[in-house]
């Protein structure tokens, strides 16, 4: 996992162990070792400019960024980093905020038949060493990314690339694949030119097409540092220079932004959004990612193989109190696997609300009643009891695995609840020794329902952590992704989101969110919700920074 | 002068068991932080015992709308990210840490005991084994070796008794292999060997009470460490499942609050210091009372 102990943990460790020493000033003292830890960091760390730029002429902003950056890799590496983050590379397709597509390296793309693409290039695009993009540059990339990433070569099915002038390029895959021009939105599918690699075929820099050029990297202090593109084809650029450096702890990160390391962050803790956004010189913009909290249930275990059963868990969590106050209205309560926003989505579906009498009635008409008044209902004397894990590594997970594991005692179902690192979580997935599992999920990986719902809902989808089986959505799912006309497609798609919402395999529970910190003085920054977590927009630039 | 004379004279003479007996709790008596530990202690289980019946709220009841509140008349110590009453919270915390500290100082006296009185009493191939042993175990930095116990066990009450006990009982064997050794020279030990006794008799009616005293300062002490372990290993999430309410885990859950509800790690911070001081001044008492360079409650 990304996680890394940060300072803050360390320090409260050394505190936990000094509690028999010092009874006062823990809190005050904690605060400020942390400051000097980080502001020391600073220091030793000896690279150009990293610290706060002086004066409002240097148009550089610092970005505090939410995971260490590990590796500067666009391909099979970070590609989020560097396509959304650093804004190095772009795509061939680009979103709007609804989700559907919009022309971006490639100006427009059609299907000629079954297995074939035509994808028409923008001529005007320059890379970074001042060469042209042509579609040799695209086709490189794109084989580059199949024989490296076999994640993304999965999803493009791809079977052959043909360059057939300078900005036209065809793309045959291996079976028909409607979804080809969404996957070609993935940051990791973003056009890179060929000078990025030596003779050797090793990675020196990324060169791309984006309003931002590779300045450096300093692989000791993992600091990315980016400049202006003077010849972007989009435009004028609003930042000289970008500074991305990683904080993966939401504490530090609030720090950093607070003593004016960092102009720009992302996710501080979500109960510190109010305070840090009443900070004079501070705002907080929270926005709806693609990503939802969902449970898992296990289908192969007993009680939740009875549709009741999970549908009485759905009516006991209180959805709108989790997102209000758990993650403090970053984020949202859910119905479907899809905002509501997104162009696809079923938008009659509606959260499941709080409702215990419902719950009462569904459990006991599946056989579940509290025989002796222990609290947990039971049945032929097996008691009602769950166990639900989740990770820590999303800071709203184990706050929201509590609070569900409360709500759900009340309607008498017994829940013990484990906090466990990826490796046991996955190691228990697969030993099928679990029965709830909380968990956040992207749901646009790829801007189309037909990835995510054929990964978790058809039988035997790589997702599909339940088990569920229904023949049902198996078949419509198998007709929607023929159909060409998107229409008529999203229609389909939207018979199985209401499938799956009467028969609840998973609960989605939430809507994830996104806090935006940054400084008054950054202006221009529009959020995109197609984003992974965010994306730097060329507009961006500062105002009067003092 | 003459009268420390006499009184290191008179200590000569006390068999040792009586010496633990009416002059140990005339001493204790007269040392006012002992007292005032013990009444702290006292004061501290009682109410772990009685938790149940005096914690206001269900521990683990959520009332989402009263999240991150400050002390007030309803709850006299606030209430936590939840809306959980950090008051029974704290008070369900002190005998999670207290009945998991006891079990694992109890298994290891017992483990300790057994293994260095064996070690000590009947020396050479025994002694070298039971003697690595214990330096394989003592050799591991005790956190990092619970970690990685628990880490194989996954979390539970359980669990945490069996690994800290892992971890700490060679401490134990040690203390004891050391007292039997210097014991066993002593002239009582050897009558009763020339008087025919057996092994087991003589371990049990010569060696055992003679030496366990000093393994009761070690328990004391000990038991302060093993209530800082536990919080430690719940603290880094490892250590008892999150429904069951315990300080070190209120203390990790609290931190990402500490400055807009700060109370959450305040209350059970300052009931870890406490309960840790306490033990802590126990256990330098009784090592001072039982020290034979001491006299009594001061030390000179």
């Amino acid at each position: 996992m990304k996680c890394k102990n940060s300072p803050l943990i360390i320090l409260l460790i050394i505190m936990l162990t000094c509690a028999v020493l010092t009874t006062s000033g823990c809190s005050s003292k904690d605060e400020n070792g942390t400051r000097d830890a980080v502001s020391g960091m600073e220091v030793t760390s000896g690279s150009d400019n990293a610290s706060q730029p002086e004066g409002g002429s240097d148009n550089t902003l610092v970005l505090g960024e939410m995971w260490d950056i590990e590796s500067i890799d666009p391909i099979n590496g970070d590609g989020t980093l560097i396509c959304e983050k650093a804004a190095i590379t772009e795509t061939l397709v680009g979103a709007n905020e609804d989700f559907s597509l919009k022309p971006e390296l490639a100006t427009s793309w059609e299907q000629l038949d079954e297995n074939t693409w035509e994808f028409k290039l923008r001529n005007n695009v320059t890379f970074h060493d001042g060469s042209k993009m042509t579609a040799k540059e695209v086709k490189f990339t794109l084989e580059k990314v199949i024989s490296e990433n076999s994640k993304v070569a999965s999803m493009l099915k791809m079977d052959s690339i043909e360059v057939v002038d300078d900005y036209t390029l065809k793309i045959k895959t291996k079976e028909i694949n409607p979804i080809l021009p969404g996957v070609l939105h993935y940051p990791d599918t973003a056009i890179i030119c060929p000078s990025s690699y030596n003779e050797k075929g090793e990675l020196v820099k990324p060169v791309g097409t984006g309003p931002y050029k590779f300045g450096s990297f300093d692989e000791q202090t993992r600091i990315l540092t980016v400049v202006k593109n003077e010849n972007w084809w989009g435009g004028k650029v609003g930042l000289d220079k970008l500074i991305l450096k990683g904080i993966p702890d939401p504490n530090t990160r609030a720090m950093a932004i607070e003593n004016g390391e960092v102009d720009f962050t992302v996710d501080v803790p979500y109960s510190e959004t109010d305070r840090i956004d009443a900070i004079d010189g501070i705002n907080v913009e929270k926005y709806k990612t693609p990503r939802v909290y969902k449970l898992d249930l296990n289908l192969k275990h007993e009680p939740l193989e009875d549709v009741k059963v999970r549908q009485a868990i759905s009516y006991a969590i209180n959805r709108s109190d989790i997102a209000e106050n758990v993650l403090y209205n970053v984020g949202e309560a859910a119905a479907g696997p899809f905002l509501p926003t997104m162009v696809w989505a079923n938008k009659s579906l509606k959260p499941y609300s709080q409702d215990l009498k419902k719950a009462d009635e569904l459990l006991t008409a599946a056989g579940w009643v509290d025989t002796d008044g222990d609290g947990i209902r039971d049945k032929d004397g097996k008691p009602l009891k769950l166990n639900l894990m989740t990770y820590a590594a999303r800071p709203g997970l184990p706050p929201m695995a509590e609070a569900m594991a409360a709500q759900l005692r009340e309607a008498g179902i017994g829940i013990e609840t484990e906090v466990m690192e990826m490796g046991s979580i996955d190691d228990r997935r697969e030993k099928g020794d679990w029965d709830l599992y909380l968990a956040a999920y992207n749901i646009a990986m790829v801007p189309d329902p037909e990835y995510i719902l054929t990964n978790w809902y058809m039988t035997n989808g790589t997702d599909n952590g339940p088990g569920y089986s229904n023949p049902k959505v198996d078949s419509l799912i198998n007709e929607a992704r023929k159909i060409k006309d998107l229409n008529e497609r999203y229609k389909k798609f939207n018979e199985v989101e209401a499938i799956v919402y009467d028969e609840q395999p998973m609960i989605i529970v939430a809507y994830y969110g996104c806090a935006i910190v940054k400084k008054d003085y950054v202006k221009g920054y529009v959020f995109d919700p197609t984003a992974h977590d965010y994306r730097i927009n060329a507009g961006m630039y500062l105002e009067n920074k003092s | 002068m003459d009268n420390v004379f006499t009184n290191r004279l008179r200590k000569k003479n006390f068999s040792l068991p009586e010496a633990y007996g009416s002059q140990f709790v005339k001493r204790v008596f007269q040392r006012k932080d002992m007292l005032f530990a013990l009444a702290a202690l006292l004061l501290f289980a009682g109410l772990s015992i009685f938790a149940p019946l005096l914690s206001p709220y269900d521990p683990n009841a959520i009332d989402l709308k009263n999240k991150n509140l400050n002390p007030s008349e309803e709850h006299l110590l606030g209430t936590d990210y939840l809306g959980r009453d950090l008051l029974s919270r704290i008070l369900i915390g002190a005998r999670t840490s207290l009945s998991i500290a006891s079990g694992v100082v109890l298994i290891s006296l017992f483990l300790g005991t057994a293994t260095g009185c064996a070690a000590g009493y009947y020396g050479g191939f025994v002694d070298e084994s039971i003697s690595r042993v214990t330096d394989i175990f003592l050799s591991f930095p005790s956190v990092i070796f619970a970690l990685t116990i628990m880490g194989a066990l996954g979390a539970g009450v359980f669990n945490l008794m069996l690994a800290l006990s892992i971890v700490h009982w060679a401490k134990y064997a040690r203390m004891m292999r050391g007292q039997v050794l210097s014991i066993k020279k002593q002239e009582f030990v050897l009558s009763a060997i020339t008087g025919g006794a057996g092994d087991f008799y003589i371990i049990r009616k010569h060696i055992v009470p003679n030496a366990i005293a000093t393994l009761f300062v070690l328990a004391t002490i000990d038991f302060g460490h093993v209530i800082l372990s536990i919080a430690t290993l719940s603290f880094l999430g490892i250590g008892l499942p999150a429904d069951v309410p315990e300080w070190g885990a209120m203390l990790s859950a609290g931190k990402e609050f500490m400055r807009t509800a700060p109370y959450q790690t305040i209350f059970p911070g300052l009931a870890i210091t406490f309960i840790v001081i306490i033990f802590s001044i126990l256990g330098d008492g009784m090592r001072d009372i039982l020290d034979p360079n001491h006299e009594g409650g001061e030390i000179d």
